[in-house]
């Protein structure tokens, strides 16, 4: 998500605040905070994902107010309560439930130095592909995740060059706890560090690509009516979608037919476009359907990409090749792509 | 004590030889670790061991050592450009929040940058837990943007042909940065190679450099 913490290239935050001899607490409460959530994280509820996400989902004033371990304070609450370790009751009332059960720690003080010596390691033994070199020129996908990710905004559509490949984890979804308790529940793959912000830039920006998972789910047996009644803000006239550019009637029909092959199903469709319009919605665009297909079509290049079917990069310069033919194109001749244009 | 926190600050003012409210935060704190405590899920003794970890034993010293032995010995410096979380490993620090390691070397030409802009990642095992500096706003929207200006700012003043290189940590992978060895100091011993290593250097914001001389080690 574009959230506040998401800081890198912003102007106006003010003068770094150097403190000489720093404690490494400033005060008893922030080291309680700290081990508590160490400790609590031995119980495998959450992982470094959702605990990120959670601070990430404050509020962005309330976010720049509070203090690094508030933050830590209020994420703990809240994955406590959404796992179910805690209700919010008890939270407020300093008190077990009466009659609740008493638990036996996770982790006791002779098993910390073991805990952190090993640490848990994010590298999964997955045969992945990298899907460029290093020094290959890269063009940043220009997309803007709504749940949490490692990708910057800051490198959204910028062009950079691929200075090694790495694996990284991403999910769609990592708020849902269930999901999140064991990293590999995550799809890896090869993906690029480039440096990001320009094409000469200063300073050179490790960027992560978000990589979603290629999904071949079986094709699903949804029938006509159904689909559309799992997108029940689609524009229709007496039940039937309607479009007003040729376009919109093409990518409708992109989507349909590639769940139909099962390269996702309806239901993930679903999401992936409710998660286009809320967006829009939080950006304070019109909800009046006049831009609906505008977010049909990033949802559907959204899926085509996490979902492995091609890559960004070839999408543009895709695009770009179409721009070229009709720009090459007399009038009235039908507009065609030069046969063997890349992408 | 647990009573303590349902009288209200003011009233306890009147009470002869009390002890002082701690803040609201810190109430706050303390009621959740005593629910947890009394609910079975936190054992203190194990929370008493994690903030002594971090206090006392995991540090910036560590990382230090590191970069002494990577100084004096160039096999194990090559082993820790290529892979750094094995060749830091070999010196005991490994684990929590520094599985996976980057070593980025200094040089005449590259001067390395380490920032999270997300958050606050930073390699725990060689550095410890981050400063609140490291963590906050300022640097970390400006560490990428202007490097230059913030290295400034700590008074590091690079001379422009000199490429700033900034790494933003993400959750798996974390930056140590190797600094130059400073000139002069070609008779001093690893122990001492590594009092001069700061925190700051390892993070890149500041060079290595020889103490002054009569200033106090």
């Amino acid at each position: 998500m574009n959230g506040v913490h998401d800081m890198g290239g912003m102007h106006g935050m003010g003068p770094i605040q150097y403190e000489r001899n720093e404690p490494v607490f400033h005060e008893p409460w922030e080291g309680r905070i700290f081990a508590l959530n160490r400790a609590m994280s031995a119980w495998r509820k959450w992982n470094i994902d959702a605990f990120r996400h959670t601070a990430e989902l404050i509020p962005a004033p309330e976010y720049l107010r509070i203090s690094y371990y508030e933050r830590w304070l209020h994420s703990l609450v809240e994955l406590m309560i959404k796992s179910g370790l805690v209700t919010r009751a008890e939270v407020e009332n300093g008190k077990p439930a009466s009659g609740s059960p008493r638990a036996t720690p996770a982790l006791t003080a002779g098993a910390v130095p073991g805990m952190l010596a090993k640490g848990k390691p994010a590298s999964r033994d997955i045969q992945a592909v990298a899907h460029f070199n290093v020094g290959q020129t890269v063009r940043a996908r220009n997309i803007h995740p709504i749940g949490h990710s490692d990708y910057r905004a800051m490198c959204a559509a910028s062009l950079a060059q691929s200075i090694g490949t790495t694996v990284s984890t991403s999910s769609r979804t990592p708020t849902l706890i269930s999901s999140a308790k064991i990293r590999n529940t995550y799809t890896r793959c090869g993906s690029p560090r480039g440096s990001c912000g320009g094409s000469k830039p200063r300073g050179t920006m490790p960027c992560i690509s978000t990589c979603g998972k290629t999904t071949l789910s079986a094709p699903n047996s949804i029938r006509e009516s159904e689909r559309l009644q799992a997108l029940p803000r689609l524009p229709r006239d007496k039940g039937e979608p309607v479009f007003a550019e040729p376009w919109q009637a093409q990518a409708f029909a992109l989507a349909v037919k590639l769940s139909e092959q099962g390269h996702f199903t309806w239901r993930e469709w679903a999401a992936a476009l409710a998660n286009e319009l809320n967006a829009a919605r939080i950006r304070g665009e019109p909800d009046d359907g006049s831009h609906y297909y505008d977010h049909w079509l990033a949802a559907l290049e959204h899926l085509v990409t996490a979902n492995g079917l091609a890559d960004s990069a070839t999408l543009v310069a895709r695009k770009e090749a179409w721009a070229n033919a009709y720009r090459s194109t007399p009038h009235g001749m039908p507009v065609k792509l030069p046969t063997g244009s890349d992408g | 004590m647990k009573a303590d926190t349902h009288d209200l600050p003011q009233e306890k003012e009147h009470v002869h030889g009390h002890q002082t409210v701690p803040s609201d935060l810190a109430l706050r704190v303390k009621a959740l670790e005593s629910l947890l405590v009394e609910k079975g899920l936190v054992d203190l003794a194990a929370l008493d061991a994690l903030i002594d970890t971090y206090e006392h034993k995991i540090g910036p010293r560590n990382g230090a050592r590191v970069v002494a032995r990577a100084w004096i010995d160039p096999a194990y410096k090559e082993r820790l450009l290529t892979d750094a979380s094995a060749a830091i490993g070999e010196l005991g620090y490994t684990g929590a929040q520094g599985e996976h390691m980057i070593v980025v070397e200094n040089g005449p030409k590259v001067h390395n940058l380490v920032v999270c802009t997300l958050c606050s990642c930073y390699p725990w095992p060689v550095l410890g837990l981050p400063p609140v500096w490291y963590k906050s706003a300022p640097y970390r929207s400006r560490a990428v943007i202007d490097p230059r200006g913030v290295l400034r700012e700590f008074g590091l003043e690079l001379p422009e042909h000199v490429e700033i290189r900034v790494w933003d940590s993400t959750a798996e992978v974390r930056y140590l940065v190797l600094p130059e060895r400073p000139a002069g100091s070609e008779k001093l011993s690893e122990e001492e190679l590594a009092g001069l290593v700061t925190r700051d250097a390892m993070i890149g914001v500041a060079k290595v450099n020889l103490p002054q001389p009569g200033a106090n080690l």
